[in-house]
């Protein structure tokens, strides 16, 4: 008998539980059209508090797959930050791998591929192996 | 001097006077307003036959840095007396021709040519020195190097 009425609180907390993270995600909707003389959004809590989310700040943050935690080797430029000769990183200043596992900014290695002495083949700047890139 | 080659050279700058390695010589005082030249000082390592000699390497920079090599010689009141360095301060070093590539640096450049002093077993000039000198171009990169001896 005992355990039976256990589990039937537990059951509660748990649904409970759903109801506040429902709650949080039709709130977020909700604050992302919020003004700034919106009068907030009271949370719904299990804490005797009363929360009211008055404004939130998204930040996002996006990595090439390639590259890792480093720098260009020619450029000496962050990869997510565009080569020297952009303004503007991204899609338009993309990163390429070589078959030799070293990484550039693809405007920095075609620059070097091609210099009149890097003809007919060049080599990796990194490791001097011949440089191909990985498709 | 290019957009392009400025902002890496800042780059280089930023990270020598930060953390300059053992034996070189960076200060407010070592590169032109425009970036175009630099004059870096290395001390000879302890142990070797320049212990504790210093020299001034000069770099020069093209627009096209670092797709192409900068000019590097040794300026000033004495020249290191090495064989592959000759009197009028002219380095034979492959890195700094044939072998260059633009992952080098100020930085690796001035270790590679401290590397070759400190392997250097006797402190004289190339064989060849007098006629190259009388012959050369002021400027080494119009030297087509032939490297005899990889040894030192």
């Amino acid at each position: 008998m005992e355990q039976q009425i256990q589990m039937d609180e537990q059951e509660n907390d748990e649904s409970q539980g759903n109801d506040d993270q429902q709650n949080m995600s039709m709130s977020s909707s909700e604050l992302h059209t919020m003004q700034d003389d919106h009068p907030g959004i009271l949370l719904k809590t299990n804490t005797r508090m009363s929360i009211t989310v008055k404004k939130l700040h998204v930040c996002g943050e996006w990595k090439w797959l390639q590259g890792g935690e480093d720098t260009c080797g020619i450029c000496r430029m962050e990869f997510e930050s565009a080569c020297n000769m952009c303004k503007f990183p991204g899609d338009d200043c993309p990163l390429v791998l070589g078959i030799c596992r070293h990484a550039f900014h693809r405007h920095c290695i075609d620059k070097w591929i091609a210099a009149p002495t890097n003809q007919p083949r060049a080599q990796c700047p990194l490791c001097r192996q011949d440089w191909t890139i990985v498709e | 001097m290019s957009d392009a080659a400025t902002r890496r050279l800042m780059k280089e700058l930023a990270q020598l006077k930060s953390e300059a390695p053992e034996g070189l010589l960076v200060d407010n005082t070592s590169t032109s307003n425009d970036l175009k030249q630099w004059k870096i000082g290395v001390v000879g390592a302890e142990g070797t036959l320049y212990a504790g000699e210093v020299f001034m390497l000069q770099f020069t920079f093209g627009p096209q840095y670092p797709f192409n090599s900068p000019e590097v010689m040794f300026v000033g009141e004495t020249i290191p007396a090495h064989p592959h360095i000759y009197s009028n301060g002219h380095i034979c070093l492959s890195i700094l021709s044939d072998d260059w590539t633009p992952a080098l640096s100020v930085q690796s450049v001035c270790l590679s040519i401290l590397s070759m002093l400190s392997s250097s077993k006797e402190k004289k000039h190339p064989i060849d020195d007098a006629i190259y000198v009388r012959t050369c171009s002021k400027n080494p990169s119009k030297t087509r190097w032939w490297f005899h001896d990889d040894s030192v």
